[in-house]
């Protein structure tokens, strides 16, 4: 996938894995990994610019003795899917318009 | 590679930052060692998966400010050779700075160019459209010359959209071209890290 279009797409995702429950780092990447691939690195700035920007919350729950963090959305991450997907519509229809192309295109040769 | 290795060598690439800040980084990463070893993977598997440390680290610095991947180095005390060594540098480092400074000053002359051209672009055609329509309508008797003045005023308006167009492709290419350089840039301040 065009690297531009990934980095886009990547924040969503990850919006909406912690969407559907408070998840942790790990998880997310298993979650996530049946969808798009990402690595931890890739994913731990991503936490920390949505934290930053107020789109998701963490706190820390012990477990096996050590502390694992998890994330939660917030309003305003709920607002970027919302937007996200609202966005897509135009896309679908972009998608839509160049698949007539290339079947014209087909039909014709 | 062991876990500690794996932190050790993060943390040597992240020197310079606020220590609670590094603990952080290095929390995040300790924990995806954790949660594969309850997985039933060995310290070496888990970090063999993983990214490398260094390209870790240099994910984490590349979403940091510019000014603040500057300010990380540690501040040294200035003794009689450094200060030598800048006066001695002179003919290398003045030309230099004059350099960077003139970039910046030509990328804001750019900007107002662009505003300027801009500007000049639609006043010089929206006067000429304007004259064009004025010449339409006090000649409406005159068919030839009615005909001559619209299809002028019509042509105006098609040939400011087109530059318009042109000078938006312009900007957006320009505009991507500050997020290529400060990303090269910043990777000097991370590389040198590397090495040290």
């Amino acid at each position: 996938m065009d690297p531009q279009l990934k980095r886009g797409l990547l924040d969503i995702c990850v919006l909406s894995a912690i969407s559907r429950e408070d998840s942790y780092g790990y998880k997310i990447i298993k979650d996530l990994a049946d969808v798009i691939e990402i690595s931890e690195s890739t994913l731990y700035p991503i936490l920390r610019r949505l934290e930053g920007a107020g789109s998701l919350r963490s706190y820390s729950v012990e477990h096996n003795g050590r502390l694992r963090k998890f994330y939660s959305i917030t309003p305003k991450g709920k607002k970027m899917i919302i937007e996200f997907l609202e966005s897509w519509q135009q896309v679908e229809e972009i998608h839509r318009y160049i698949l007539e192309g290339e079947d014209d295109k087909a039909k014709l040769s | 590679m062991t876990k500690q290795n794996y932190l050790e060598r993060m943390r040597k690439c992240l020197e310079g930052l606020p220590p609670e800040e590094i603990e952080a980084h290095l929390a995040f990463y300790e924990e995806m060692i954790d949660e594969r070893l309850e997985e039933g993977m060995s310290e070496e598997e888990a970090t063999e998966v993983m990214e490398e440390p260094e390209k870790a680290a240099e994910k984490i610095l590349q979403e940091l400010p510019l000014p603040r991947l500057m300010r990380r180095e540690p501040d040294k005390k200035w003794g009689w050779k450094e200060y030598l060594l800048t006066v001695l540098l002179a003919p290398f480092w003045i030309p230099m700075f004059l350099l960077v400074l003139g970039l910046i000053i030509g990328m804001l002359g750019m900007i107002v160019g662009i505003l300027g051209g801009v500007a000049g672009m639609i006043v010089g055609a929206g006067g000429a459209i304007t004259a064009f329509l004025y010449t339409a309508f006090i000649h409406m008797a005159n068919l030839p010359l009615f005909l001559l003045a619209t299809g002028s005023a019509v042509f105006s308006v098609g040939i400011l959209l087109l530059l318009l167009i042109m000078f938006y492709r312009c900007t957006i290419i320009f505009a991507d071209l500050p997020r290529h350089i400060i990303t090269w840039f910043k990777k000097i301040f991370i590389r040198r890290r590397y090495h040290q």
